[in-house]
């Protein structure tokens, strides 16, 4: 059964007197637990598929239907309370929040969502260990490396335990170890914990890793390709 | 968490937020300072011309006020002094005479404004404490002070014997030789040239009019509250007697203090506006380079409403931090400027002493001014917190990211 469904999805955007289609028409259907790479040039409609899947932008039309509900039908407050109780998002620029240390941050989406402080702690502590940063828990983001950083945006994302996250380019700013290293927790973190992940990506090493690369080009979806474990 | 989130964004751009806590702080310095200086001011007049020698209320004969002979005036135990002592508004009241005679000692002589105390009382302060040289005369012993300029117009030493010549009650010639037993200052230039004080029943027995007073001075508990209080004299007393307040018996202070009142008003409202433009500026600035984080804190599950919430109390902290830097900048300058007023010279002084005030400017120590305008800058401050609200309520977290 699948967890997220995407119909007749279009994004357009008007420039001036043209029409960008960012994406155009784009069917698509992704399972409980896939660790899935969304692939394809600059202006392909990567980032775009991502931001109407976790609900970030509204597409111009069609739905996108996850666990059963149509998001697009889902207004202001729904929306955030949709996104913070299933999607955990990972950006390209980590966008953690300056002022607060690593630990703070991972538990920052669960203090919105009124988490007990025993088990937000708790909760924090696992997911940081869980990373390999359990000794740079009270760091701030300007005292850590790109890929420590990136790694505590994981962590982040995986704090309200949801069902899925979507990385936008997760390892673009980030050296071979640090990828390494990131892929690594995120293949595990699927394997042990069924999490779906969902990239968007240019980078072979995170294609190579993948199970089901969708190839996108103009805002549609060239080739869809299942791998084997 | 918000609060605490909110706190450490207050401190991330330092540079940013002491810009913001100056402009606030010296707004409330310069606005509060201006006020304090104004309203010292205010209050000197108030002080000098209607505490120590009008009175805020009045009680006269009901036409002494339209013609001042002693004839229009009255005798305090036919006033019912115990029921208007029973008004809360009332602190006490004070037995007034006054008489014009004319002075002299040798070839000089000038028109005199003859004030009394009442001898039975304490002497008032106003009058021990402006005691320049001597003492107060004493009662029985045909002893006067008289304002500095006057003795010194009349070239009159303490010791000397002053000669005076006037009408007294009813017809009477008044006359009689005093002797100077102290100079006074008036804190009023204009009255110094022209005043003499002597105990009540030595200037009753001068007039020969034994008990007769002027008018009955009425010390009240509130002075911005006489019209009320006022009414309330004038029900007790009947129409036998004329009640007035300061601002009736002088219409020109009352015009100068409410000029002054309004020009401080218009510095102020100027002041504020400039200040509401910097403090714009700011918030803009701070709100434009921050919607890419309010996009990522609302993608990743806050709401706006938490999200002005932080926001908000982020400009509550830098308003009151700056409003409390103000006021702790302006207290010593109005408590130095207080004790130590700030004397005028050259034209400045003149043009006081001709409205017939000292030429000095001391600065109001009251509270409630730095109170008050640190205040009406947190008031801007809240209403300038409508544009954040109004970014993030139209904030879409994918187009703020994109910034």
């Amino acid at each position: 059964m699948s967890v997220i469904k995407t119909i007749d999805l279009t994004k357009v955007y008007k420039q001036g007197d043209y029409e960008i289609h960012a994406l155009d028409g784009v069917s698509v259907e992704i399972e409980n637990g896939e660790f899935t790479a969304v692939v394809g040039p600059s202006g392909s409609g990567k980032t775009t598929l991502l931001n109407a899947i976790g609900g970030l932008d509204e597409p111009t039309s069609g739905s996108v239907f996850v666990n059963n509900e149509d998001i697009t039908q889902l207004k202001g407050n729904q929306l955030i309370d949709f996104r913070m109780k299933h999607i955990g998002f990972v950006f390209q620029a980590y966008n953690l929040i300056p002022v607060l240390t690593a630990k703070e941050n991972v538990g920052f989406v669960m203090l919105l969502q009124g988490t007990p402080e025993a088990e937000r702690d708790a909760r924090t502590t696992e997911l940081l260990e869980a990373v390999g940063l359990g000794d740079i828990m009270k760091k701030r983001p300007n005292q850590m490396s790109g890929g420590q950083q990136q790694r505590v945006a994981v962590a982040r994302a995986l704090a309200p335990k949801p069902a899925y996250i979507l990385a936008d380019e997760p390892t673009a700013n980030l050296d071979s170890k640090s990828t390494e290293n990131l892929l690594d927790i995120m293949a595990r973190l699927n394997k042990e914990e069924g999490i779906t992940f969902i990239f968007s990506t240019h980078d072979q090493r995170v294609i190579d890793r993948a199970r089901r690369v969708i190839t996108m080009e103009d805002g549609k979806i060239i080739s869809d390709e299942r791998r084997g474990e | 968490m918000i609060l605490k989130l909110a706190w450490k964004n207050v401190w991330r751009n330092r540079r940013r937020t002491f810009i913001t806590i100056s402009a606030i702080a010296f707004a409330v310095l310069f606005a509060a300072g201006m006020r304090s200086m104004r309203a010292g001011l205010e209050e000197r007049m108030l002080e000098s011309i209607v505490k120590d020698n009008i009175g805020y209320i009045q009680i006269q004969g009901k036409d002494f006020w339209d013609d001042q002979i002693l004839e229009n005036g009255f005798y305090p135990e036919d006033v019912p002094v115990e029921k208007l002592l029973e008004l809360k508004e009332i602190l006490g009241l004070e037995k007034k005479l006054e008489s014009g005679t004319l002075s002299s000692t040798g070839m000089s002589s000038r028109g005199t404004f003859i004030l009394s105390y009442d001898q039975s009382e304490a002497a008032p302060e106003k009058i021990v404490n402006n005691i320049t040289a001597g003492n107060l005369p004493e009662t029985g012993k045909q002893e006067i002070v008289l304002g500095e300029e006057l003795a010194s117009y009349l070239e009159a030493e303490i010791g000397d014997t002053v000669v005076f010549l006037g009408q007294g009650f009813q017809g009477a010639t008044a006359a009689g030789l005093y002797l100077l037993s102290g100079t006074i200052d008036m804190h009023i230039p204009e009255l110094n040239k022209m005043v003499a004080y002597m105990p009540m029943s030595d200037l009753q027995e001068y007039i020969s009019a034994p008990n007769l007073i002027t008018s009955l001075m009425v010390e009240v508990k509130n002075p911005d509250d006489v019209d009320k209080t006022k009414k309330e004299i004038q029900k007790i007393v009947g129409d036998d007697y004329r009640v007035m307040t300061w601002s009736e018996m002088n219409p020109e202070l009352k015009q100068l203090i409410d000029s002054s009142s309004a020009e401080g008003i218009i510095m102020n409202i100027i002041l504020y506006m400039i200040l509401t433009f910097v403090m714009f500026g700011t918030i803009l600035m701070a709100t434009q380079e921050r919607k890419y984080e309010l996009g990522v804190l609302m993608a990743i599950g806050m709401k706006r409403r938490k999200s002005m919430v932080m926001v908000a109390i982020e400009n509550v902290i830098i308003s009151i931090i700056g409003a409390l830097v103000g006021i702790m900048m302006v207290a010593p300058i109005a408590y130095y400027f207080h004790y130590n007023p700030i004397v005028l010279q050259g034209e400045s002084a003149e043009l006081y002493e001709n409205f017939g005030f000292d030429p000095v400017i001391p600065f109001s120590i009251n509270p409630e001014i730095a109170i008050d305008h640190a205040t009406v800058i947190v008031v801007i401050s809240m209403v300038l917190m409508l544009y954040p609200f109004l970014v993030i309520r139209r904030l879409k977290p994918v187009d703020a990211m994109k910034l």
